[in-house]
């Protein structure tokens, strides 16, 4: 059997005082769409943020590809082929979108490669397409959240984490991303993706994390965690 | 139209002239203020100290008889590699300290470098050496010297280079990438430390060019000519909206001519609380500069 392609090994994070991440286990297996769910303040933004090395972990390890990367700055993380759509967009509002795909595909050199994913993001995303010049701080929310996801995907990364992507977006606009999400993934890659659209999360992945106060609560396949009553009456709203 | 009205205007363009000449050099400097703010919001009270350090590294490279072509990109270079170094060395250990901590280190350095400057160097000015055969040209009345059209020629290229450089190449939209947000550059694989000392690099580089501009604008360097211009050029920054960089440019340039205007016209005794008086002024109707966009600042 091949080792995942992310491992997470009783992972502990501190904020000063504060034990944010309190022991979590994650694996991510190439090709898969894995889903951490979990209420306002349960440890998930921590956990995308120590996977992509922008907050270093007190102890325990997380291998990518069975290399522990968790000493790598976050920009050798990158490198290694982990790309990150961050909480709240963080497009760069005073470049054009063009300009903000250009960023998201920074240590590339293989212009031709890199010719076809813009190409297939404007596929992906015609609104990207048609505001191709326009300054990235006056799209619209969604626009910006499918502008952040492209610029992740131009990384052309091996694993794409993606925090919250339905975070305040209108509802027609929230179907259009998970159907992008799902077909980057047929595409080819592997994703970890961050929800409290507990919902829609799990009906598009494979496996499912929940965790609670920093705390793993629950895992499992993500069909049968949908049925499950205990996430349904936290997470589901039944 | 009377002999008096045309002494007038003969007047005005002398100072407008002289003005344009001087707010180009606090241009140049106030450009390195705004992009060090602009990336990692710290006011480099040193910068001024960039520009005394070019002066010298130009004042020595022209008395061992190196050519000004050789000798001015030498200060530039010169200069900002020691910010490089200052900023690895004295900024970036304390750079999540804190606004006040960084503040005081900022200070700290520039009298750590005016009071070197003054040990190693000595106190006394220095008689910068002419690089140049000096030339007047008449406009009329107007009278403008080769040192001045070179200032402004040369600051212009430089700022043109400058333009280029942040807006059309990868290193400059990764400098204004990690001016945004340094957690969502680095997510680009953006080495933000790398991009830091650049910024420093080339705000130093430009305020060494200033340095040498002014030696030989005023034949003269001494260790604690940064304090007064690098005051200037924190004021034209600020004027123009700090952390913009065509303010930078604009709030140099209005502050040469509108000192140069004061002193010409009414008064020139207090030439140097003009600019606090026009900064005060700007920032009661515009409190985030003439360019800046009024946002709250998070202090
Ligand atoms: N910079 C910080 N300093 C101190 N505490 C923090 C910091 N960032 C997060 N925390 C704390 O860590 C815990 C986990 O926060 P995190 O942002 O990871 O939650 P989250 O699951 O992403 O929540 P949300 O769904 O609201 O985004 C929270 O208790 C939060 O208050
Ligand atoms: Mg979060």
């Amino acid at each position: 059997m091949s080792s995942p392609l992310l491992e997470i090994k009783d992972m502990h994070v501190h904020y000063g005082a504060i034990h944010a991440i309190q022991g979590i286990n994650i694996k991510v297996n190439q090709g898969e769409i894995v889903t951490i769910l979990g209420s306002n303040g349960a440890g998930k933004t921590t956990t995308l943020h120590s996977i992509s090395g922008l907050i270093p972990i007190s102890s325990g390890e997380i291998l990518f590809d069975g290399k522990p990367i968790h000493t790598f700055p976050a920009h050798k993380i990158v490198a290694e082929g982990v790309a990150q759509s961050p909480e709240g967009r963080m497009v760069f509002p005073d470049l054009t979108v063009q300009e903000n795909l250009e960023m998201g595909a920074y240590l590339r050199e293989d212009n031709h490669k890199i010719k076809e994913d813009l190409e297939y993001m404007f596929k992906l995303f015609p609104r990207l397409l048609e505001r191709k010049k326009q300054l990235a701080g006056t799209l619209s929310g969604g626009e910006q959240q499918m502008l952040a996801i492209a610029r992740a995907y131009m990384a052309n990364p091996r694993l794409l984490l993606l925090d919250e992507p339905s975070l305040g977006i209108a509802p027609i606009l929230v179907q259009a991303i998970f159907d992008a999400i799902v077909e980057i993934n047929k595409h080819g890659t592997t994703i970890l993706l961050v929800e409290q659209n507990a919902y829609a999360a799990l009906k598009i992945a494979h496996r499912a994390y929940v965790i609670a106060t920093g705390e793993m609560f629950m895992e499992g396949p993500a069909n049968e965690l949908i049925k499950n009553e205990e996430i349904q009456k936290a997470y589901l709203g039944h | 139209m009377s002999e008096n009205v045309t002494y007038f205007f003969y007047d005005l363009f002398q100072y407008l002239v002289n003005g344009l000449a001087q707010g180009s050099i606090y241009a140049l400097i106030a450009l390195g203020y705004t992009m060090v703010y602009g990336i990692i919001k710290l006011i480099n009270f040193a910068h001024g100290e960039f520009y005394m350090i070019g002066a010298f590294i130009g004042f020595y490279c022209l008395v061992s008889g190196m050519p000004l072509w050789m000798a001015f990109p030498a200060a530039m270079i010169g200069a900002g590699l020691v910010a490089v170094l200052v900023e690895k060395i004295v900024y970036r250990p304390i750079r999540h300290a804190g606004r006040i901590p960084a503040l005081i280190t900022a200070l700290g350095t520039s009298l750590l470098f005016q009071y070197l400057g003054q040990g190693v160097i000595g106190a006394d000015p220095k008689a910068f050496p002419s690089a140049i055969a000096e030339k007047t040209y008449m406009l009329g009345e107007v009278i403008i010297t080769r040192t001045q059209i070179i200032i402004m020629v040369v600051t212009f290229a430089l700022m043109v280079i400058l333009y280029w450089l942040v807006n059309h190449t990868k290193t400059g939209k990764a400098m204004r990438a990690t001016s945004f947000n340094m957690n969502a550059a680095e997510l680009m694989g953006i080495n933000t430390n790398k991009i830091i000392s650049f910024t420093f690099f080339i705000g130093a580089a430009l305020a060494g060019a200033a340095g040498v501009l002014v030696g030989m604008y005023y034949n003269t360097a001494e260790p604690m000519m940064g304090l007064i211009p690098g005051l200037k050029a924190f004021i034209a920054a600020v004027l123009g909206g700090i952390g913009i960089i065509p303010g930078a440019v604009i709030g140099g340039l209005v502050l040469g001519v509108a000192e140069n205007l004061v002193v010409g016209f009414w008064i020139s005794t207090y030439r140097d609380a003009i600019a606090f008086a026009i900064l005060i002024l700007i920032l009661l109707i515009k409190p985030a500069g003439i360019l800046g966009k009024n946002r709250k600042e998070k202090v």
